[in-house]
């Protein structure tokens, strides 16, 4: 079964997400900090990773794995709520390999998202 | 339970029971000290119709997800945490920290969306706009706009919960 780690501070979205990923190995993470030290533990094989986390934002926390040998090739999806012009390039410039936004209405579109980096 | 503080005859902050008295004295000191007029509120109409409040479309896709114990878990996750968002977005307008307001009103958005109170989404949605652009006289009345529309909100989720209990 494929590892998944989840960082996301919204304890709703959690919830929400906890059904929708019911065939992955979940780990959750409520900070970026406390997810970049599971990670270092637990090495997932994605990670679904909030832009708007307090302290650390999400762009921060991928840069960091980025410089990290052991989770630098980990694939991350960003989630957000902001769906402004701009924001796709902007997540993609900062090495996301997909964004999807909150709150998922369509886990089709999720999936979609997980298959193209982990595969089915 | 919330409560609704008055200026003349026109409500300009609203505080959930029990009301704390720091932050009554943080709402007064920012009306009364003032040197603005107090911004006057729209008419906000007291009822809704429940399937107006909660888009069911968004609860049957819950339903179909994850059964009714899932409708029940999220809706009492929803009422759970959207009272602690108002409490961070109450003292940011009571303390002028309009960053707190709109990172509130942003977590805010996606929860409500969650259980498609797409009216308290877009209310949401403003707060966070009117924050980012520094703007505290009409962001501090889009969140008595908010309160009052999640009064409908908890009304319809307690509803459904009981239902889906039933």
């Amino acid at each position: 079964m494929k590892r998944i780690a989840l960082v996301e501070d919204n304890p709703d979205n959690r919830l929400l997400m906890e059904a929708i990923l019911d065939g992955f190995d979940l780990d959750q993470y409520e900070s970026g900090p406390a997810a970049l030290a599971g990670m270092a533990l637990k090495r997932p094989d994605l990670v679904l990773l909030d832009i708007s986390l307090p302290g650390m934002d999400g762009i921060e926390v991928l840069a960091r794995m980025h410089a990290d040998a052991a989770l630098k090739d980990i694939p991350a999806i960003a989630l957000t709520a902001h769906a402004m012009a701009g924001d796709r390039e902007r997540f993609l410039a900062a090495g996301f390999s997909s964004y999807v936004t909150k709150p998922i209405v369509d886990e089709g579109l999720l999936f979609k998202a997980i298959e193209a980096c982990i595969g089915g | 339970m919330q409560s609704g503080l008055l200026f003349g005859e026109r409500v300009v902050a609203v505080l959930r029971k029990p009301v704390s008295p720091q932050l009554l004295r943080e709402h007064a000191e920012r009306i009364l000290l003032s040197d603005k007029p107090v911004t006057p509120l729209k008419e906000i109409p007291l009822e809704t119709p429940s399937n107006d409040v909660l888009d069911m479309k968004a609860i049957e896709r819950l339903r179909n997800l994850g059964g009714p114990t899932l409708v029940k878990n999220l809706g009492e996750s929803v009422l759970t945490h959207l009272p602690e968002l108002f409490d961070k977005i109450d003292h940011g307008i009571a303390s002028g920290d309009l960053r707190a307001v709109g990172d509130g009103a942003h977590s805010m958005r996606s929860s409500a969306g969650i259980v498609g109170a797409m009216t308290l989404v877009d209310c949401a949605a403003r707060v966070e706009k009117l924050s980012q652009e520094n703007n505290m006289p009409e962001t501090a009345k889009a969140v008595v706009e908010l309160h009052a529309l999640y009064m409908k909100v908890e009304r319809a989720l307690h509803a459904l919960l009981k239902d889906e209990s039933a």
